[in-house]
């Protein structure tokens, strides 16, 4: 039996008098896309900023592997193996394309600046990068400005840098957001490959054919609290879903 | 082909230093202008650690000038009341107002943005009072004279351009030091925090740690340009190292583009220079200068590296769409 | 010698809470520290300066004369400095682009008034006296008025419905246009009301100084203040400054010439005791 690599037992977040996150509990195996659905407002990029650090969390406990990170600082968590993606990508403007990928190999290394400074360089970069550039599909000269890239390219760099980083775990925010048919099909065999190397993918995502077709585990959200979890089948024919998605029927 | 555009950069550079060096002495013999070259060489080098912090991490601070007092005063008070030899008296200085600069940014640090150039603004503030006013340590407000000559074991320092040689090398090897940070994970990291410091958190870069390391290097490099000035000027008084010092060290490396180092370095020498120049100004010569500073901030933010490279840029595009256009290309 | 102390203290404390409140209706309108603020400031204590000692009005119409000044130099300020900046990428070119605006308007008092210091007419002269506690009414005075004026400033900014509309305008400026609220208005507005108070600190402190251009140092202490008092907000600007005050005050009991850096020195211990001052929440970016 395999154990979680991301766990959450009983995590509770406040904002003033709202309720973002209401005892929950979640756990992610290695290798699987666990997607996180819910409807607008259930919570779910506040989970993401929770796990990743940006909040912290009012009770419960957050475990990475075997690590109790709960109270550790956002960029710690980061070295630790925490991955993330944003729904509008965060690169580094004035930088180079080249300079954003090397920021996630610095993270994979953490070989320390002074051996930075000393050293030679960063090796094995190129082929890192070239791998995950071909699944991706992306036609990328690394000296370009980072702000000449499309925006669908930019969506799929972001994914391509978090994996760069070679982390345990990896937090999307609805990487299909405004992409073409090709374009969603470009990400999710970008994060099937990162599920192969044995990441724990988690997805936020609204397009629910891709979340179908790509997720073998699915947690629903809503107001906070998971009111449904389980393998893609079950979960498209769970009532409570169903309910807080559409509403219930009014019987006449 | 990025490997012979480096070689290429680099034999450049090396070509001009060499030129500089020698041809500089030679065309300006008048000991006034040796002397303003001089200057310009050492805020050139504390501006290299001003470039660190802000250019690389985006912090604007007005410390530079009192790091640098602090550097100068150190050795002022290693050579003279301690008669250090000079090289030690470089050492210690450096080393002591690094140890400082920890002190103080750990406490700077924790502010952002503009919050942080406050602080940084009553940090110089404080410099100053207190090298002007602790008279047993620093003279008050007659300073520390006396300061021998700089003596490397292998060379001397007697005349002007004896000082500009030394100077030249030791700016020289300062840039390239700043220009290998700027392709590190420092360097990086830095750049990380100045343009998306969430994107930085999630690439596991600790943001006070690394500003407070910059502000670090900023007092390393300062306080190397102050203890050089010590030496030179043989004297030293705390009316060097202002608030108003700092301000111009800020526009300098504006003007000549932050994110450049031979940009920081034209910088340096135009508004170096050019008060001499503008000398037929007379009083007007400080109105100008604020206009000039808010006209440069709104037309060319980037200085004059930064123009460089967006003439470069157009040129590059041009070039590539002229390629697509007549179907060449891949 | 403690009550005199603490009345000076109290009354400089009030005259940084000005200042420091113009500063923080401008952090939070456009988001940049104004390094002309102190300028600002100095400006104020020059045109109060002009109107009575050198044109010789009585208060009122010199009130309502420097206050359409104040706001127009304000205005002005606002269209040179920060609008061609608005949309820059980089905040760092508003901040030195305010750098430039302080040399400017350091000159531009140095021309027209000269750079030799100028005595001000005290507003009000003569103190109250108690047995052996002087208090004059200097001071007494400029208490009055700035709470006065902290109150309106913060009835202002934080019940009034005028107050609501300029900090959404400042919180979110795209936002704020699309729901009609006409940008450059508010950020004017605020503009012209942080150099009134800047100006109408000038004027309350022109007698207890000289007029001069270094004047505009006191802006470090009004900063002092906001970061003491815990950033963002009205109400720790002024209780820091205050405080600020007081320490300055009393530091004179032990030092002369060190006041300013134990100010400052203050400053760096708050800064590393408690970050976020003495009324500061802690801030927390949303991603």
């Amino acid at each position: 039996m395999t154990k979680p690599i991301l766990e959450l037992k009983g995590v509770c977040k406040r904002f003033g008098g709202v309720v973002a996150s209401d005892y929950v509990d979640f756990s992610v195996y290695p290798g699987s896309i666990h997607a996180l659905i819910g409807p607008n407002g259930a919570g779910k990029t506040t989970m993401l900023n929770l796990i990743s650090g940006i909040y912290q969390v009012d009770e419960g406990e957050i475990h990475l592997g075997q690590q109790q990170i709960t109270k550790l600082p956002a960029h710690q968590r980061s070295r630790l193996g925490m991955g993330r993606t944003f729904q509008a990508p965060r690169f580094l403007q004035r930088a180079n394309i080249r300079e954003n990928l090397l920021i996630a190999i610095d993270l994979k290394d953490q070989t320390g600046h002074v051996r930075s400074f000393l050293g030679k360089g960063i090796v094995g970069f190129e082929s890192e990068l070239k791998r995950l550039v071909e699944v991706a599909e992306l036609d990328l000269d690394l000296e370009d400005d980072i702000t000449s890239l499309a925006y669908g390219q930019s969506k799929l760099l972001e994914i391509v840098r978090a994996m760069l980083a070679r982390p345990k775990v990896m937090l999307v925010d609805e990487p299909a957001a405004g992409l073409n048919g090709n374009e969603q099909g470009r990400v999710i065999a970008l994060l099937k490959l990162a599920a192969a190397e044995g990441i724990g993918v988690v997805l936020i995502e609204h397009h629910m054919d891709m979340v179908l077709s790509t997720c073998n585990e699915i947690t629903v959200l809503n107001f906070g609290k998971v009111i449904a979890e389980g393998d893609p089948q079950s979960i498209l024919h769970n009532e409570h879903v169903i309910e807080a998605y559409l509403g219930r029927k009014k019987s006449c | 082909m990025r490997e012979k555009k480096k070689i290429f950069k680099i034999l450049a550079v090396v070509v001009i230093c060499a030129a500089f060096t020698l041809l500089v002495p030679k065309l300006i013999p008048n000991q006034y202008m040796i002397n303003i070259v001089n200057n310009a060489l050492l805020y050139f080098i504390a501006i290299l650690g001003l470039s660190v912090m802000l250019g690389m991490g985006g912090q604007v601070t007005f410390s530079i000038a009192g790091t640098m007092g602090i550097g100068a005063f150190f050795t002022a008070i290693f050579c003279v009341k301690l008669g250090w030899h000079p090289l030690m008296a470089i050492l210690g200085s450096v080393v002591a107002t690094m140890a400082i600069a920890l002190v103080l940014g750990l406490a700077l640090c924790r502010l952002k943005g503009s919050y942080f150039a406050f602080g940084s603004i009553a940090l110089v503030h404080i410099l100053y009072n207190i090298m002007l006013n602790w008279k047993p340590i620093t003279g008050g407000a007659d300073g520390i004279s006396g300061i021998p000559k700089l003596d490397l074991v292998f060379y001397s320092c007697t005349t002007k351009e004896n000082y500009f040689y030394v100077f030249i090398v030791v700016a020289v090897l300062c840039g390239m030091i700043v220009g290998r940070i700027r392709t590190s994970s420092l360097g990086r990291s830095l750049a990380s925090i100045r343009d998306n410091e969430i994107a930085a958190i999630c690439m596991g870069v600790n943001i006070y740690q690394t500003k407070v390391i910059s502000f670090i290097i900023a007092g390393a490099f300062s306080s190397l340009a102050g203890s050089l000035l010590a030496f030179q000027n043989t004297n030293i008084t705390a009316e060097l190292f202002t608030f108003e010092q700092s301000a111009i060290f800020l526009v300098m490396s504006m003007l000549g583009g932050i994110e450049s180092t031979i940009g920081v370095f034209v910088g340096t020498i135009l508004l170096t220079v050019m008060p001499e120049w503008m000398r037929v100004l007379a009083s007007y010569y400080k109105l100008v200068y604020g206009i000039g500073v808010i006209l440069l901030m709104i037309f060319m933010p980037m200085g004059l590296a930064g123009l460089v490279q967006t003439i470069y840029k157009k040129i590059k595009r041009r070039k590539k769409a002229k390629m697509k256009a007549s179907g060449v290309g891949s | 010698m403690i009550i005199q102390l603490l009345l000076s203290g109290i009354s400089m404390g009030m005259i940084y809470a000005l200042m420091a409140m113009g500063l923080i209706l401008i952090v939070k309108a456009v988001g940049v520290l104004n390094f002309a603020h102190g300028e600002l400031f100095m400006l104020g204590a020059y045109i109060t300066y002009m109107l009575t000692v050198q044109m010789g009005l009585p208060l009122i119409p010199m009130l309502i004369c420097g206050l359409i000044l104040f706001a127009f130099v304000g205005l002005m300020f606002m269209f040179s400095v920060y609008w061609p900046l608005r949309n820059a990428s980089w905040p760092v070119t508003i901040t030195i682009s305010t750098l430039g605006a302080s040399m400017v308007l350091k000159e531009l008092a140095r021309f027209i008034w000269g750079p030799f210091p100028l005595k001000a007419k005290p507003i009000i002269s003569g103190a109250l006296s108690f047995g052996k506690i002087t208090l004059e009414y200097q001071y007494l005075f400029i208490i009055g008025v700035s709470m006065l004026l902290i109150l309106v400033v913060f009835v202002l900014f934080e019940k009034l419905y005028i107050g609501k509309i300029m900090q959404a305008a400042a919180q979110g400026r795209y936002a704020a246009e699309l729901m009609g609220i006409p940008i450059v208005v508010t950020i004017a507005a605020t503009f012209m009301i942080s150099t009134c108070l800047s100006g109408i600190g000038g004027w309350l402190s022109a007698p207890l100084f000289l007029v001069s251009q270094s004047l505009g140092s006191m802006a470090l202490k009004a900063f002092a203040g906001i970061v003491v008092g815990g950033f963002g907000n009205i109400t720790g600007a002024v209780i820091g400054s205050i405080l600020i005050g007081l320490v300055e005050s009393y530091s004179s009991l032990f030092t002369s010439v060190y006041r300013d850096a134990v100010v400052f020195l203050v400053l760096i211990i708050v800064l590393l005791v408690r970050p976020q001052g003495l009324l500061g929440e802690r801030i927390s970016e949303k991603a």
